[in-house]
């Protein structure tokens, strides 16, 4: 058809709709003006719409929902099915039809519901369905339905069950019901859901049409496990074909889940592992929907739905209905919770509501506590402080807020309190937490940071944060990259990140959380800080220096005393933090006695105790808000206080039960743990080897137990016991699937590990050990810290070592040396408790080769233990016979004892290096050889010598030789080569030849991109322009190296730099005081035993002294760098020292003119001994210039001239120009 | 899972601005994300975990929705995604099953809704797969709208809004082309 003809066709065919039938034909005459074909066309179409059945009325999606009922064939009215005659319909759900029957063998009316043939067709689901309706009615509880039999006709599966008189409570959603009456029914609902999920079993489809309200108020649960058999195809037998397409189909297929998807968990929405809070969100759906009227989620499509359900927080319900009290609202909304952990259980809901139910007048006291899981007292002001910072956060400013306090007091409480506040005033706010741990502390550099971003990464806003990590903080997302998903960009961030330092760590993560915090304020919660790495608290004190630009509210918690003991280093970074304001301190007390009596008061409404028991609780747990709370739970669980007829008693006088109440909190847990039946202590004293957090899958391979077992042992011990909470799932890397759990609180995880014998100890650590590294596999190192303890406590040292030196290999490349340092020297500390051998040996080689770089890096080079971890390895590699290890410890000695200007020593190692790299054929190790000899000889001021090793060296470099210089510090030929040979070119009187080899050097180390090789390379650049005598480009490049030393943490050089900086600056006349900083940095110098460039700084100490009137000091200074070089060899400047101290004589006029023409001569002695004509020419040209004050004229101008006019190059720089003055002024 | 978003909003950008071989290369995409997220729920699967095989339909969708907060121009290209993939999976799933009661050897699946749908509603999906083609030809606009109302489950409303026109319009497209395609699928019966 032509688009006109269609044009024509669709315009008749919608005018004729528009009107009324028996008007049609005559429009059409008209219309078409005789046109039978268009007549006839629009008329079969018109025909074709008016045809009643429903075509494409209901769209695919509803279509599967609406489609269940057919495959079973329906039952007849007076059919007698075994014992049951039907009787009536009584209608029909997404779950077949229900009917009435007379059940004649027990002269009773039961309910007969039939379920539709294409949900039990599959085996597997309907055994399941089968055990878990039976289950749950065998819990016989008033508020779940009773189900007597599933049996099987030719008709096909039936439930026989217990029938209700009543009403749907879908009909009741549209009566709107009075608050009090939707609080009772929840309240009974969640008992139901209480009792199925303490018996493991979980609804999966609460909605109004599977809750019935008898005439007397009764509450009735039905259809407990019905979900399950609508997993049905997908849990089947055949396997899943390639191409899932049909798969996917076949899994849209069973349709109930369509059908309730408005009563869905956001877990169930994206097909997550569902555990008993879904539930819980999907009550909570159905009481906001009872109480406002609406459903919180509802939107125009289901796959709106879906996505309201997952992604966006429901509006608070006292906005559509004003009458719901805050505390309700608060309830309600932490149902919703997105998250299942953070929801309330079944038994927090059914008792918060009760409380609510019963007593109305209470609620708004409650209203002030955080609803559901707990009853918080006291802590007003704290909690009103933290609200004010979060205020003033939103507001754009960011703070800190240190809470301090004792175990047990309630810190972590308060905190997560808080953010529960938050979140259900439906505040708008980014959270993530991240825990330090007791077992890690200080060893695992960024732990509680890592953790934080990694919940980020897995959040809501996942996705966001993983684009923004990408781009802003690329160095931490490679880091995790384990965590997230791979991608192909990886490879180019990882290449990226190779010039990665902590300062650039510190500026990524502080401007992704800027970028964060401009979506939403961000609040950041680390727990436990006194057990922080360094590197944590570094970067908290980096952040808070940024606050002002960000909305991050960044929470710690830390016990005080344990901070105090272990003098961390938090201490003093939150007082600097509080003295700037940037951190406020919250300091939880102990609870008061009217405090307890509250507690006691909320957690046992309307009770009847005598007064001495608020007052004995007080007294024994002298308001330690742990103990307590557990105290309170011990004495109802040992039935001393219980509930009769509504009313909380005490079973027994306080006298008859007070001796037999624990002294302490610890006390209380032990006695927890007594009451435990044998294999569930086992089972938790493994669990405490692992740690605060533990997997249940570890727990039941340590133990050589059923993984489902544990897993449901672990299941009652939270539920029932309270002794851990679960956390979540998760997979380890070998597929292994388990479920994470963590202990109530850390002091139980104390108590239980501590009461382990030591042998006990070290057995469960060992298995446990052993198990994590099956499940990690290859990817063991990822987790080397943690194998490393429990290897340690299990008295394994061979493999602590061993995962000693892969977690301290981890910190070095965090770049964290100090956490780096520590697990080296542990993993060697355990190595001394094993007997001497080979193997031994080698492990001690290896751990010492790896404590010294990250060592080295922080104490610098020069330093002493630096000598000690390299000679003892070396007498290791020697007495070993490992030539290849000895190559990089030789090359660190040589730079401890270069450093130091020991230069004898020096140039013993590099000669040893040289022989080594010969008789072992390893040409790249001689190249270095060549290399280091060279320097050390230009320090000794053997010039001629130290030029042909350099050339040597170079030449014989080749460039396959490459990688093995990525592993060693301050390696690379192509950046130190050219570098070395500057300093011998320009003292041997080549200065144009000099800044030659620098450019090239600098090219080398860009196009290596290997930021210690910039920053030697622009030090050095430096040096031979302050040789030059060009004090502007001087200081330009010892800027620049500074500033990226800085960066990268390479103290020495940056120290050089700072030196040649505040020569630059003084003799440029802009900075008068830089003298000082120089001074300073000479200073600290000493103490890290960096001497090799010493003499030459302190000249330029001496010429800035002089520079600005202050030749007393210049004079000290040079005396000093004049024993410096008697004492140690390093010889190279000692000409220049000479000369500069004549120059400084003749400031105190003619009578000193004698003595600066002996130190004059003896500075050209010793350049022209050394033959350092760049020298020898300055020594020369002030003896000239003296000598013209003396009538020497001739002399002066002759001897000049023949130094002069040896030097082919670099006329324009101010030694050469100077001299011409001298030689042409006269 | 990879993420293919940045080339998945490519072609999305370069499908609501009319090319339609930009959707050719993004139904594969999502395909594949579909396959993927099948084969990982099913090395998971253990006796006693709930398989919520809907959901992995679902978790797609979710998925991609999610992103549209950040990178997508509106939610409704997503819809028009949606009703694209429905079409093509359930259009596939039935030429499938056909194929299979032929004795070929297409996937054997004990029930599907394809099936249901067919038999339940008289919508032989093949044909009217067929039709919309022959009429996406004539006019593709009232194609488009049943493939979102039907396909997506799209109400007039958001119809409208991904296809740009007004509310009457799709109504009156939505009317025309059900009428059109009825009577096109009984003309094939025959």
């Amino acid at each position: 058809m032509d688009p006109e003809r269609w044009q024509q066709v669709k315009e008749i065919f919608h005018m004729a709709l528009g009107r009324e039938p028996e008007k049609r034909a005559s429009f059409l005459d008209s219309a078409c003006e005789g046109d039978a074909a268009l007549r006839a066309e629009v008329e079969s179409l018109i025909g074709s719409h008016e045809e009643p059945d429903g075509f494409l009325d209901t769209s695919t999606l509803e279509l599967e929902a609406t489609s269940n009922g057919e495959g079973s064939r329906e039952p007849v009215i007076g059919q007698a099915i075994g014992s049951y005659n039907i009787m009536d319909r009584l209608g029909s759900g997404g779950m077949g039809a229900v009917y009435l029957a007379q059940d004649h063998r027990l002269g009773r009316k039961i309910a007969l519901k039939f379920l539709p043939a294409h949900v039990t067709r599959d085996g597997h689901s309907l055994y399941r369905f089968q055990q878990e309706a039976r289950a749950a009615s065998a819990l016989n509880h008033p508020n779940i339905v009773t189900i007597h039999e599933i049996g099987e006709c030719e008709l096909g599966h039936f439930i026989v069950m217990e029938l209700i008189e009543g009403r749907m409570l879908r009909a009741m959603v549209r009566q709107r019901p009075s608050l009090e009456s939707v609080m009772e029914m929840g309240a009974q609902i969640a008992r139901a859901l209480g009792v199925a999920h303490a018996a493991g079993i979980i609804h999966r489809d609460i909605k109004p049409e599977n809750i019935m309200v008898r005439e007397d108020g009764y509450v009735k649960v039905l259809d407990f496990g019905v979900a399950l058999l609508t997993s049905g195809p997908f849990s089947g037998n055949d396997e899943p074909p390639d191409g899932a397409t049909g798969r996917i189909l076949a899994a849209t297929a069973p349709g109930v889940i369509l059908g309730t998807l408005r009563y869905m968990s956001p877990e169930q929405a994206r097909g997550d592992h569902v555990e008993t809070a879904t539930d819980i969100f999907s009550l909570g759906i159905v009481l906001y929907e009872l109480s406002t009227g609406h459903h919180p989620f509802a939107a125009d499509s289901q796959i709106g739905t879906l996505n309201a359900i997952a992604t966006q927080p429901a509006l608070p319900p006292s906005r559509l209905n004003p009458e719901i009290s805050p505390s309700f609202e608060a309830l309600i909304l932490r149902m919703l919770e997105k998250n299942p952990a953070l929801r309330p259980t079944a038994s927090e809901v059914s008792d918060s509501l009760l409380a609510r139910g019963e007593r109305p007048a209470q609620a708004e006291a409650r209203a002030q506590v955080s609803a559901g899981r707990r009853y918080s007292v006291g802590r007003e002001r704290e909690r009103s402080e933290l609200r004010q910072a979060f205020d003033s956060v939103a507001a754009g400013q960011g703070s800190m807020i240190a809470v301090s306090g004792e175990a047990g007091i309630g810190k972590t409480t308060l905190v997560e309190d808080f953010v529960a506040e938050l979140q259900a005033n439906a505040e708008s706010f980014i959270f993530t937490r991240g825990r330090c741990s007791e077992r890690l502390a200080g060893s695992e550099a960024y732990l509680p940071v890592l953790e934080a971003l990694e919940n980020l990464l897995r959040g809501e806003l996942a996705d966001v944060v993983a684009r923004m990590m990408k781009v802003m903080a690329p160095t931490w997302y490679v880091q995790l990259a384990p965590f997230v998903d791979e991608d192909s960009s990886d490879s180019r961030l990882r290449a990226d990140i190779k010039t990665a330092s902590q300062e650039r760590l510190k500026r990524e993560i502080s401007a992704l959380f800027q970028e964060l915090s401009r979506l939403r304020p961000l609040v950041l919660l680390f727990d436990d800080l006194h057990w922080a790495d360094v590197s944590t608290i570094d970067l908290l004190a980096y952040l808070a220096g940024k606050f002002e630009t960000m909305r991050v509210l960044v929470l710690t918690t830390y016990r005080s005393s344990d901070l105090l003991i272990s003098r961390h280093p938090f201490l003093q970074v939150k007082r600097d933090l509080q003295a700037r304001g940037l951190c406020h301190q919250i300091m939880l007390l102990f609870l008061s006695r009217e405090e307890v009596e509250r507690y006691l008061a909320l957690e046992f409404p309307s009770n009847n105790f005598p007064r001495e028991f608020p007052a004995l609780i007080y007294s024994k747990t002298e308001g330690s808000p742990l103990f307590m709370v557990d105290l309170a739970r011990y004495l109802r669980d040992r039935k001393v206080i219980s509930e009769e007829e509504g009313r909380w008693t005490l079973a027994r006088s306080v006298p008859s039960f007070e001796q037999e109440l624990p002294e302490s909190v610890r006390g209380l847990i032990q006695r927890k743990i007594d009451q435990l039946s044998e294999d569930d202590s086992r089972l938790l004293a493994a669990a405490s080897t692992q740690g605060y957090e533990f997997d249940s899958a570890v727990v039941a391979k340590a133990l050589g137990l059923d993984a489902e077992e544990v897993e449901e042992r672990l299941h009652t011990l939270d539920r029932v016991h309270s002794f851990v909470r679960l956390i979540s799932e998760r997979e380890f890397p070998d597929r292994t699937l388990s479920l994470r759990y963590r202990f109530v609180h850390v002091l139980y995880q104390n108590t239980l590990y501590g009461s382990l014998m030591p042998t006990r100890r070290a057995s469960l650590s060992a298995s446990v050990a052993r198990t994590l590294l099956a499940f990690y596999g290859d990817q063991s190192s990822a987790i080397a810290s943690r194998l490393a303890l429990l290897f340690e406590a299990a008295r394994d040292s061979e493999q602590a070592a061993h995962f000693f030196r892969r977690a301290a290999q981890n910190a070095t490349r965090k770049l964290a040396n100090r956490e780096a340092s520590g697990l080296a020297q542990r993993g060697l500390g355990a190595l001394m408790t094993l007997p001497e051998s080979a193997a031994r040996d080698r492990q001690e080689l290896m751990l010492q080769i790896s404590l010294a770089t990250p060592l080295a890096a922080t104490t610098g080079y020069g330093a002493e233990e630096v000598e000690r971890v390299y000679s003892r390895a070396r007498r290791l590699a020697e007495e070993l016979g490992e030539t290849s290890k000895l190559f990089p410890v030789l090359l660190g000695l040589w730079l401890y004892h270069h450093v130091r200007a020991e230069l004898g020593e020096a140039c013993e190692i590099a000669r040893q290096v040289l022989k080594l790299g010969e008789s072992s054929s390893r040409p790249e190790m001689v190249v270095l050889g060549h290399i280091y000899m060279g320097y050390t000889l230009t320090n000794m001021g053997d010039l001629a010598l130290a030029l042909d090793h350099f050339e040597r060296g170079l030449a014989l470099f080749r460039p396959e030789y490459q990688p093995v210089y990525d592993s060693l510090p301050m390696a690379d030929p192509n950046v130190s080569g050219p570098t070395g040979m500057a300093l011998a070119l320009w003292l041997l009187g080549y200065p144009n030849q000099a800044m030659d080899r620098m450019v090239e050097a600098c090219s080398a180390a860009q196009k290596l991109n290997h930021p210690a090789g910039i920053c030697f390379a622009d030090l050095f650049t430096a040096i031979i322009h302050q040789l030059r005598g060009e004090a502007r480009q001087a200081a330009e490049r010892a800027e620049a190296a500074a500033t990226r030393a800085k960066e990268h943490g390479l103290s020495d050089i940056h120290e050089w730099a700072t030196i040649w900086h505040g020569w630059a600056s003084t003799l440029s006349g802009k900075d008068p005081n830089g003298t000082d900083l120089m001074v300073e940095t000479l200073a600290t110098q000493i103490v890290c035993g960096a001497n090799v460039l010493r003499t030459h700084s302190l000249a330029l100490l001496a010429e800035s002294f002089a520079a600005t009137g202050r030749p007393d000091q210049a004079l000290r200074a040079l005396d000093e760098a004049l024993a410096l070089a008697a004492g140690t060899e390093a010889r190279a400047y000692e000409a220049e020292l000479h000369r500069l101290k004549g120059e400084l004589s003749l400031e105190r006029g003619e009578a000193a003119f004698a003595e600066a023409e002996r130190s004059f001569m003896r500075g050209l002695g010793i350049a022209r001994a050394q033959q350092a004509r760049s020298l020898e020419l300055r020594a020369m040209t002030s003896l000239a210039r003296l000598w013209n004050k003396t009538n020497r004229k001739e002399e002066a101008h002759r001897e000049l001239r023949k130094v002069y006019d040896w030097f082919k190059e670099g006329f324009d720089t101010s030694d050469l120009k100077a001299a011409r003055e001298v030689m042409e002024g006269g | 899972m990879s993420s293919p978003d940045t080339e998945v909003t490519q072609l999305l950008v370069q499908w609501s601005e009319g090319d339609e071989r930009a959707l050719e290369s993004l139904l594969p995409i999502i395909y594949d994300n579909l396959h993927r997220l099948a084969r990982s729920y099913l090395r998971r699967e253990r006796p006693d975990h709930t398989l919520q095989a809907t959901a992995l339909v679902h978790e797609a969708y979710l998925r991609l929705v999610d992103q549209k907060r950040i990178c997508w121009q509106n939610r409704a290209q997503f819809f028009g995604v949606a009703a694209q993939l429905m079409r093509r999976i359930l259009v596939d799933h039935a030429r499938a099953q056909h194929a299979d009661k032929r004795g070929g050897d297409g996937i054997k699946l004990s029930l599907t809704a394809a099936d249901r749908i067919a038999r339940l509603r008289n919508v032989d999906l093949i044909a009217l797969d067929d039709a919309l083609k022959a009429l996406a030809e004539i006019d593709p606009q009232q194609s488009r709208v049943v493939e979102l109302k039907f396909f997506g489950g799209l109400t007039i409303e958001e119809t409208a809004e991904i296809l740009g026109i007004s509310h009457a319009t799709v109504e009156r497209d939505w009317s025309m082309a059900r009428a059109w395609l009825r009577r096109e699928i009984k003309k094939s019966d025959r």
